[in-house]
């Protein structure tokens, strides 16, 4: 009894400090993320204060509308009772970039499904030669340096007349994803019993009509996992879109990119969009966090 | 009629595809071999042909530039030195995440996956706040222990070192994802086994973990390798490649010859010289990381 008793409480401070431990790791990688989302509610004053002050004393949220509704700001107000530079609340806003991100990211997640979901039927469905290298291909577009295509896609682009145009960035976006798409599909078509398709064939249900009407519905919430993956990769792509945009097409990385010299000093502006950006996907792994995981690991991992 | 359709079907559905590919990676692919063997500047208005052919004075001119030299050396050296502690760091979490006492895997993922959700540049750009000389949270940090505050992004010595710290945070959660899948597939009899025969904890990591985690490793040191030549974002934002050119990468080295000095030409070049170093450093981790196959 003594032994199995002191026995427990061992197993049970190991299991107590390996929570710990865990505990303290963990929270050091989220901390930069908790503390430029404090830093967006903070008054410059206390970020500009050594030691920076750990909490707001007050949630402001007057860098929101710095950032995305200038026009709401009063900077007199603002001047006298938050201590902000002059040109703080006279920079632009960034709300036109968020629509050019949400234009370009669901167009290239719609297309990008549109024309990988047939690709990974096929590939789920008949036999190819070397469609078992299909996770090879998968890793290999990930290895190469997005910079070898960058130079001469820009090129391209700009003698075509689709550079800095929305259409143009869609399109090569729907290239990085579209590996992605066709290996998260194929592992989800996989999934479809083939006795389904073969009875709606007997049925005398034509190919198309037995993709879009029975295949596709079955295979829906592969679909959605999948469009959200595309949306983490499209939402968060910087370097094609720094080449390949200007004034008008601007995605919100690149607005971002703007704080670096610009904008260098405005803190909470910053940290406002750096929230607003990073909000979306957080929300996408919070609640499928399995799915995203899938992506992550595409090609890396047998699922 | 109906066994012929069958017949193309599978290439109909996969033509799109393939065509997709074709345009955005293979052109542009071939495109940029030529462009590396001509004088390709931006600023001139000449058409793609007019260009004037160099024949291989890009490559020539990239063997002897020392700025191009340094920049693939620093991408080397947070290769080697930002993999191996990610690999270390990351190989902890996973075994400390895999045990079996652990509850709260969820919680414990969510908030280890943050670094990885947000936009890379926006990692640079945050971290560039906090290692701020003046009003950084790293050196309050720093003074709390009553040491003298450090210029981290303004000095030679400190900027390289504090690209990999933003490199090992945004990416060694990916290190632990893959590290842990490859931990749960290995069965848990293997472990039972091991216990009755009387082998230690350690033991059983060295003759089970190890040798069945090999594929995965391998995998993982693969990616964030290769990873390394990628890294453009976390600089931009972090130190625009400075001071000097001491954190500037081989990616964004060719991203500013090719887009503020309007180099295309040689840029071109460079990248190929870059995915040649890639291939070789790849096939060399699979040469000898490879397992056995059984």
């Amino acid at each position: 009894m003594g032994i199995s008793a002191s026995k427990r409480i061992k197993n049970l401070l190991d299991s107590l400090g390996t929570h710990l431990i865990l505990l303290a790791i963990v929270c050091l990688f989220a901390f930069p993320t908790f503390w430029v989302f404090m830093t967006s509610f903070k008054t410059p004053r206390e970020y500009y204060a050594m030691p920076p002050a750990f909490l707001p004393a007050q949630f402001q949220i007057f860098h929101y509308k710095e950032a995305f509704a200038p026009w709401t700001v009063n900077p007199t107000e603002m001047a006298t009772n938050f201590w902000v530079e002059e040109s703080a609340g006279r920079v632009e806003s960034v709300t036109p970039q968020i629509i050019n991100s949400l234009i370009i990211t669901f167009g290239s997640v719609l297309l990008s499904l549109a024309v990988g979901a047939p690709a990974a039927y096929s590939v789920s469905r008949y036999r190819f030669k070397g469609s078992k290298d299909l996770s090879f291909w998968v890793l290999s577009t990930r290895m190469m340096p997005p910079i070898v295509t960058a130079i001469p896609l820009y090129w391209v682009m700009r003698s075509v007349g689709l550079a800095g145009t929305h259409i143009g960035l869609i399109m090569v976006y729907v290239m990085i994803n579209l590996p992605f798409v066709v290996w998260m599909m194929k592992g989800f078509f996989d999934d479809i019993p083939i006795e389904i398709e073969e009875a709606a064939r007997i049925d005398g249900c034509g190919a198309v009509a037995l993709f879009l009407r029975i295949i596709l519905p079955l295979a829906i919430g592969g679909l959605v996992a999948t469009a959200l993956f595309c949306v983490f990769l499209s939402w968060n792509e910087f370097l094609f879109a720094v080449i390949l945009t200007n004034k008008d097409s601007q995605t919100l990385p690149v607005a971002l990119s703007l704080f670096r010299q610009d904008r260098g000093i405005l803190w909470g502006q910053m940290s406002a969009v750096i929230v607003v950006a990073t909000l979306p996907i957080l929300l996408i792994t919070l609640f499928l966090q399995q799915q995203v995981v899938r992506g992550l690991t595409a090609g890396a991992v047998k699922t | 009629m109906f066994r012929t359709s069958r017949k193309i079907q599978p290439y109909i559905l996969i033509a799109p595809t393939i065509a997709w590919l074709a345009a955005f990676i293979i052109y542009p692919l071939i495109f940029s071999i030529i462009m590396a063997f001509k004088q390709f500047k931006l600023k001139k208005d000449l058409s793609f042909w007019e260009m004037p052919w160099v024949g291989l004075r890009n490559f020539e001119k990239a063997v002897h530039d020392e700025n191009f030299l340094n920049a693939v050396w620093v991408t080397i050296l947070i290769m080697l030195v930002a993999v191996t502690i990610e690999f270390i760091i990351g190989l902890a979490i996973a075994l400390l995440l895999n045990r079996k006492n652990v509850r709260g895997h969820a919680f414990f993922m969510t908030l280890l996956m943050t670094p990885m959700m947000m936009p890379i540049i926006a990692g640079g750009l945050l971290w560039r706040m906090l290692f701020d000389v003046r009003w950084g949270v790293v050196n309050a940090v720093i003074q709390w222990f009553g040491l003298p505050s450090i210029d981290f992004l303004g000095t030679i010595q400190w900027a390289l070192p504090a690209v990999m710290v933003v490199d090992i945070w945004q990416w060694t959660p990916f290190v632990v994802l893959i590290l842990l899948s490859g931990l749960r597939a290995i069965p848990e009899e293997l472990y039972e086994a091991a216990v009755v025969d009387g082998a230690s904890r350690f033991q059983s990591f060295l003759k089970i973990t190890w040798p069945l985690l090999a594929w995965p490793i391998m995998i993982v040191l693969l990616i964030r390798s290769m990873d390394a030549f990628k890294i453009f974002d976390v600089v931009y934002g972090l130190t625009f490649g400075g001071p000097g050119n001491s954190t500037t990468t081989a990616s964004f080295y060719i991203y500013k010859q090719g887009f503020s000095q309007f180099n295309l030409g040689y840029a071109a070049a460079l990248s190929w010289i870059v995915f040649i170093v890639v291939y070789t450093i790849t096939m060399l981790i699979i040469r000898f990381l490879k397992p056995a196959e059984e």
